[in-house]
């Protein structure tokens, strides 16, 4: 006879320790010699990006934007009925963002059920975008937008927030602006790592080689065409000389990532037409 | 052994084919124009600073008639008018009305007023009709019905009270974009090829079998659905129809009893299934064109 099991009992040992404690902690330094990255890339180069949109046919408008090893994928629905009947707003229309990370999308293997950081970068995605849409066009509206993570190498939050604008466009959705964005590391008053990857994201503190307790990470979301800043997000310790100067960069970056973005959806447009010019 | 199909890369197109160069193309944010003469219309807005700039707020083309501006985006959803036909598909039953999705921005509203009741006769609602309804039309239920009045917030009301109108039994809905229905008199075709169809201005386009007596009585108010068998025949008729309004909706030609009928002629040498490749499907698509323009010049020598 076995025992009847019982479901709210974990059968793991009382106490476990993740296996990665163990290994040995490798002493990153972020740059080399010859001031490079792991990558091969210097303090100000970004990735190369990829961006493409309706790559989902069967929703309103998607975006699919990658930097070497992050990628992520978005889709917009509607503008449609309102769902919730409580978040009722008679003159304006209502965003919805949710932000998942694929089970997959890193190494450690994720979680079914959303976390608090997956609420947290939803609502990062929401405030980034909700300013670039024009919501009182669209009374008593909803408009979905849900953005998958596919593979995480850092820089995911600037990935998305690109992607969801994208897609925001591509769904004939009107808007101020396009939205992009970028992050940076703060290593050091001196050393602003542009666009880092996970390794370089969280990687440890060496004390020995410098001093400076500047420490940190700052992601700004931009409208380019009209020079607005949407938000920003800055953790860690930082002064506040060198918070301006790591936003000033954050704001280079993502203004450089704007024609990107537009010759993306003048593509798309040209596409589409050349389609109907032929039929005709 | 099964056959295999082994086809060329022929729909693959390179980047600088699109290049067409003539239309100007913007995103939002861009300025359209720095001069405050235009008026501005659709699809652009100003800051109201000082600098009065005009910009983009979708992406597309711009269009200008005279002094106004517009910027026509080239996905845009169903806005409907007084006196189109839509189908639709039933998403909530209310309290004396159903909530319909007909592919606009809000759900339009079918009021238990505006249907008819079986009886036949019109006569008043009673609380017993309030409690019926879920027995006549129910959730996930397609209907056709024409939109005798817009709201002033854009929600469409809509009524089924003529026979044409009511509850859908058995057919195939097909969805294309509602700029590919061409606005006609009559959205309701018997097809000579043995089907009917009908071409709702919200891009929705229902094929199903002709009723040959008309079955409808008067008394049921459009709500009964014959569950009767489709011989296999009329079935493959309205595969083909469906496969060929895909093909034309592909290359976006508009789409209306003649463009319909032309590439049904133009399939007939090729099995249905054979329709969904891409090198059949342009093809059938060119000489429908083809014959579309004909019939044209043939209308205008007289």
């Amino acid at each position: 006879m076995t025992m009847p099991t019982d479901s709210r009992r974990l059968p793991a040992p009382d106490i476990s320790y993740n296996a990665k404690l163990f290994t040995e902690i490798e002493k990153l330094s972020l740059l080399d010699d010859e001031e490079k990255r792991a990558d091969g890339r210097y303090v100000t180069q970004p990735r190369d990006v990829f961006l493409q949109c309706g790559v989902i046919t069967q929703a309103k408008g998607s975006a699919y934007f990658e930097m070497n090893k992050t990628k992520v994928i978005c889709s917009v629905y509607g503008p449609k009925d309102i769902e919730m009947r409580e978040e009722f707003q008679i003159n304006k229309g209502k965003l919805k963002c949710e932000l998942k990370y694929a089970p997959y999308s890193s190494p450690k293997h994720g979680d079914h059920i959303p976390g608090a950081s997956d609420v947290e970068k939803s609502d990062i995605l929401l405030e980034a975008i909700s300013s670039g849409v024009c919501l009182q066009r669209y009374p008593k509206s909803q408009i979905d937008v849900y953005v998958i993570v596919l593979e995480d190498d850092g820089s995911v939050m600037p990935a998305a927030i690109t992607a969801a604008s994208v897609a925001l466009v591509d769904a004939g959705i009107e808007m101020y602006d396009v939205i992009t964005a970028s992050s940076i590391r703060i290593a050091g008053q001196d050393t602003f790592i542009i666009d880092p990857t996970s390794s370089e994201e969280f990687s440890p503190l060496n004390l020995e080689k410098s001093n400076d307790l500047n420490q940190g990470m700052v992601m700004v979301a931009l409208l380019p065409s009209i020079n607005q800043v949407s938000s920003v997000v800055s953790s860690g310790h930082l002064e506040c000389n060198v918070l301006q100067e790591a936003i000033r960069s954050c704001r280079y970056s993502a203004q450089n990532l704007h024609s990107i973005v537009r010759k993306c959806l003048v593509n798309s447009l040209k596409k589409i037409l050349k389609q109907r010019n032929t039929a005709k | 052994m099964s056959n295999i199909t082994i086809r060329l890369p022929s729909t693959r197109r390179t980047q600088n084919q699109y290049e067409t160069g003539t239309s100007y193309l913007v995103t939002p944010g861009d300025v359209i124009t720095e001069d405050t003469d235009y008026m501005r219309g659709h699809g652009t807005y100003c800051t109201g600073d000082a600098d009065d700039k005009l910009y983009s707020s979708v992406a597309g083309v711009v269009e200008r008639i005279n002094k106004l501006i517009c910027v026509r985006a080239l996905k845009s959803r169903y806005t409907g008018e007084v006196g189109d036909i839509v189908v639709g598909r039933v998403k909530e039953v209310q309290q004396k009305r159903w909530k319909i999705e007909t592919n606009s921005r809000l759900d339009s509203i079918l009021q238990l007023s505006s249907v008819n009741l079986p009886g036949g006769e019109l006569r008043r609602r009673s609380a017993t009709d309030e409690l019926n309804m879920r027995s006549y039309l129910n959730e996930g239920d397609l209907i056709s019905a024409e939109v005798p009045q817009v709201n002033v917030d854009g929600i469409l009301s809509l009524h089924t009270r003529s026979l044409r109108y009511g509850k859908l039994s058995q057919g195939c809905l097909v969805i294309v974009s509602p700029s590919l229905i061409k606005r006609r008199k009559n959205h309701i075709h018997n097809l000579s090829c043995g089907a009917s169809i009908i071409l709702a201005n919200n891009g929705y386009i229902w094929i199903y079998t002709t009723q040959h007596s008309s079955q409808t009585e008067e008394g049921d108010g459009g709500f009964i659905i014959s569950n009767e068998s489709i011989p296999i025949e009329d079935r493959e008729i309205i595969c083909r129809l469906r496969n060929c309004i895909k093909c034309l909706a592909k290359r976006s030609v508009v789409l209306y009893d003649t463009s319909i009928l032309y590439a049904y002629e133009a399939s007939m040498s090729y099995k249905v299934k054979q329709l969904l490749d891409d090198e059949v499907c342009d093809e059938i698509v060119n000489k429908t064109i083809y014959l579309l323009q004909q019939a044209n010049v043939g209308n205008s020598e007289y």
